[in-house]
């Protein structure tokens, strides 16, 4: 949490850590991400905040790689990035609910598994200790053999977490992990998401304004796809954020709409078209 | 509380009773209905002339009592008599529907949308992927609708044309028709997944084939092992009278006591079928009450 002069020299650099530049994505009319660029450093914590339909969730699809930009680049340390750059901790309630926690969070290495026995592994988990070494990180070591069905809320969040660690990745990203949570429980997975990650560069969606503002040295504020400020956390001010939100409510929000609206406030979810 | 209510808001309420459209909706279904009685000739009266009551007494008269001569029921050889033939449908039914999950796994996969061309994990493919995926798509969905289409009763008439008389022949046609039905159910299922823990398995790097086993299927497996249960419960029925045209079964002894105006040997064989009816419903809901 203490590099953060290190990484905004660093962050100067071309080619080096998480680089947007000019990206634009749409989906059919609706831009959801237009011209940004945003230069982030390895180690460095990052908060992307602002209201629904900002366009915060496909910001972090294109940096995990699993949205391709319509124009622009993203790059990982100069190269375009992929899913082992950058692993996209989904939220606690994309997890299988009838299988187990472990197997659960070994389904996160598949990607580096030759096909068969990426097809065949996460059946018959041999091999769990990298699973439980995730979910030790976690805190949830002892309920590795535990459907996840049976887990609170919090603890589906922290599986989804040691899932997405799974991938060795230098970049993390976590979309809303406070959605879905207690006030008491939401300080709780932030903090075992810093204790967790050790080194790598960490950019969480979130829609608690507060939350990014105590725990995370960087700030990112977007509105209407576009990027409103960038800022240390600390160098935020109360008029940047109203801007912000007020910005946002007149933008139309189809984009969440399709793609992440189960997690901003239990909106119905219309099916993939 | 015995007052009447007579706020502000009293008019904006319905009162009881139908609505112009409901009282048009039942109107509708009373049109339909009778359109369809008078095209399926519905004749009431014919149930109360002359020969039919003559024809109905003499059935029940000569159905009491049921045959149960021990050679009717266990025949001269093991593969022989009525209670044979109830063993030899049950045989049929586990058979067929098992070959129809065989079948009806990768038809469901490549008739569902979500995993041939639709959803999360074709967010970056390119057109012609997808163009790809939508023929493979149609494609068997056609298929899975003909071998539906085509009653159970015609496949048997057909493999029994193919391969000769017998209950193999019963079996590839409950197969090949109840791989039709499933086929498309399991098709549904998987369209009906929740794309972001399909989303969620795919963004470990996870290639298409194992974000949908990883993915998609677990989350539909208990509600496949459900239906396919239940149609198993549905094929028991129909390999009931695949012996009609000599697939094997009991419904042979149905036909040919029909036939042969044997009504008490045909009473022992209705209730032979209810029997394996209602015992195998009973097995049926216990086994998917365990799936939970």
């Amino acid at each position: 949490m203490k590099n953060e002069h290190t990484a905004q020299s660093e962050k100067q650099q071309s080619g080096h850590g998480l680089v947007f530049d000019s990206v634009t994505k749409r989906f059919g009319e609706n831009v959801a991400v237009r011209d940004v660029s945003l230069s982030l450093a390895p180690g460095e914590r990052v908060a992307v905040i602002g209201p629904s339909g900002a366009g915060k969730t496909t910001l972090l699809r294109l940096a995990a790689g699993t949205l391709r930009p319509n124009a622009g680049t993203v790059t990982f340390n100069g190269s375009t990035v992929t899913g082992s750059a950058a692993t996209l901790a989904y939220q606690g309630e994309t997890l299988v609910d009838r299988r187990t926690v472990l197997s659960n969070v070994l389904t996160g290495q598949i990607g580096g598994l030759s096909w068969l026995r990426g097809f065949i592994e996460p059946l018959l988990p041999r091999y769990p200790e990298p699973a439980l070494e995730r979910l030790d990180a976690v805190g949830l070591v002892e309920r590795a053999d535990v459907p996840v069905k049976s887990l609170s809320a919090g603890e589906r969040q922290r599986v989804a977490f040691a899932r997405a660690l799974m991938q060795d990745a230098e970049v993390v990203l976590a979309d809303e992990p406070t959605a879905n949570l207690d006030p008491s429980s939401r300080q709780n997975i932030i903090d075992v998401l810093d204790a967790a990650i050790d080194g790598e560069l960490l950019i969480t969606v979130l829609h608690d304004v507060h939350i990014a503002l105590e725990h995370f040295e960087r700030i990112v504020g977007v509105a209407g796809g576009r990027i409103k400020f960038d800022a240390p956390a600390s160098a935020v001010a109360d008029e940047q954020l109203e801007a912000l939100f007020a910005a946002g409510a007149s933008t139309p929000n189809t984009d969440a709409e399709r793609t992440g609206a189960k997690k901003e406030g239990g909106a119905p979810v219309p099916r993939y078209v | 509380m015995s007052e009447k209510y007579s706020g502000p808001d009293a008019a904006q309420h319905a009162a009881p009773g139908l609505s112009k459209r409901q009282l048009t909706t039942l109107l509708g279904g009373c049109v339909i209905l009778a359109v369809a009685a008078w095209i399926a000739e519905v004749d009431p009266m014919a149930l109360f002339a002359a020969g039919a009551r003559e024809q109905m007494v003499a059935f029940v008269a000569e159905g009491i009592p049921p045959e149960s001569s021990r050679e009717y029921l266990l025949g001269r050889s093991l593969r022989d008599g009525l209670l044979w033939a109830v063993v030899e449908t049950l045989a049929i039914s586990v058979v067929g529907t098992s070959l129809a999950v065989v079948l009806a796994v990768p038809l469901g996969l490549t008739s569902a949308a979500t995993v041939t061309h639709r959803g999360p994990l074709y967010r970056n493919a390119s057109a012609s992927r997808i163009a790809v995926g939508r023929g493979l798509y149609h494609a068997s969905r056609t298929v899975l609708s003909f071998l539906r289409s085509v009653p159970g009763i015609v496949w048997g008439f057909l493999f029994v044309t193919a391969i000769g008389l017998g209950p193999f022949a019963g079996v590839l046609a409950l197969a090949v028709h109840n791989a039709g039905v499933l086929g498309k159910l399991y098709a549904d299922f998987l369209e009906d997944t929740d794309p972001m823990t399909t989303e969620a398995v795919a963004g470990s790097g996870a290639t298409r084939l194992q974000a949908v086993c990883h993915g998609m299927v677990p989350q539909v497996t208990p509600t496949v092992a459900s239906y396919t249960l239940y149609r198993w419960e549905c094929t028991v029925r129909s390999a009931a009278i695949l012996g009609f045209v000599g697939a094997g079964g009991v419904g042979y002894y149905l036909v040919i006591t029909i036939q042969r105006l044997q009504y008490g040997k045909l009473s022992t064989a209705i209730v032979a079928v209810f029997v394996l009816v209602v015992t195998n419903d009973w097995l049926g809901a216990r086994l998917r009450t365990r799936l939970g």
